[in-house]
């Protein structure tokens, strides 16, 4: 069976390169392994001023990255499931652009599907660091999917998954 | 899902080089669906025109010409042959004037194709990155996805 790696980050963009593989790349052969990267929202520890106070704040806040990214992974298996597509979730640790070339290497991947920010200024496309790094340091091929959007002004901030 | 109902429209960016004919094989093997529409475009330029400006004489640049004319034409019938070499593969060869990374992407917009794929040559001026100037083009001005396929062996040559 070939595997496909999907990388996913939980913005729309991601949804619509995961949907576009499962309604156009998809076939009997193929076992898809949906990944997504840990994103924490405290990234840099030295910025947190920490008093007796803190302490709980700082546990809220990682147990509410954990409970997104939980919510996440089940979001995706049930996607999955709902399209009978054979596959997993996993979940990567560290720098997303290693982890999704690493992880496609010891897969031995066929090809690599990520989405794109969408149509920047000069009607040329964003890709992302993240999709940028990858398109240029895969030795797997990699599919970059566009989403149809035309909000293309809007601001992603939230990293809220949308299906 | 209906097989028969998802038939897609394939355009696949060959000029003929090695690292091209990857992208088709690639294609064949870990891609093709049954249905498929393969559309090979193969794009040029006027260069003879560049070699009229020089002022050269006229029948040198009638040579310039049948030359270009010549190479052109062998090309398409190499890229025929490729995709006849392929039972059950229907598609068509198509040369179109025009830069390669536009030519492609008109034609896969015109065409409303469903996916571009294209193949890479690595002239990246750092030695680890492999997007060419085409390949770089068509994945920022497509409307539709697009796979960039590598070299297998990219990596073992003089970069890395």
């Amino acid at each position: 069976m070939k595997k496909i790696l999907i990388a996913v980050d939980g913005s729309k963009e991601s949804i619509f390169a995961l949907k576009e593989y499962m309604e156009k790349i998809h076939n009997e052969d193929k076992y898809a392994v949906v990944i997504h990267c840990a994103h924490y929202s405290i990234s840099n520890p030295e910025e947190l001023s920490i008093t007796r106070d803190d302490a709980q704040t700082i546990k809220d806040i990682l147990q509410k990255d954990e409970q997104r990214m939980l919510a996440l992974t089940e979001d995706l298996k049930r996607l999955l499931k709902e399209n009978n597509i054979p596959g997993e979730v996993v979940r990567l640790e560290g720098k997303p652009e290693s982890a999704i070339i690493s992880k496609a290497e010891e897969l031995d991947a066929s090809l690599i599907v990520m989405g794109s920010r969408g149509l920047g200024t000069i009607r040329r496309t964003i890709l992302g660091s993240v999709s940028e790094y990858v398109l240029h340091h895969s030795h797997i091929p990699v599919m970059v999917c566009k989403c149809e959007s035309n909000n293309s002004t809007e601001k992603n901030e939230s990293r809220d998954l949308i299906i | 899902m209906d097989v028969d109902s998802t038939k897609r429209r394939v355009v696949l960016a060959m000029d003929g080089s090695e690292y091209a004919d990857y992208a088709f094989n690639w294609y064949v093997e870990n891609f093709k669906m049954d249905g498929d529409f393969l559309t090979i475009v193969h794009s040029f330029e006027a260069k003879s025109i560049a070699h009229a400006a020089l002022g050269s004489d006229v029948k040198a640049l009638g040579n310039v010409l049948e030359e270009e004319a010549k190479e052109s034409k062998a090309l398409i019938q190499k890229l025929q042959k490729k995709l006849e070499s392929v039972s059950g593969l229907n598609g068509e060869v198509k040369s179109i004037h025009g830069k390669p990374g536009e030519a492609v992407v008109h034609e896969a917009h015109a065409q409303g194709a469903d996916v571009i794929i294209c193949g890479t040559r690595g002239h990246g001026k750092l030695r680890r990155t492999f997007m060419g100037s085409v390949s770089d083009y068509i994945v920022h001005h497509s409307h539709v996805p697009v796979v960039v396929c590598r070299h297998k062996d990219h990596h073992h040559g003089k970069g890395h």
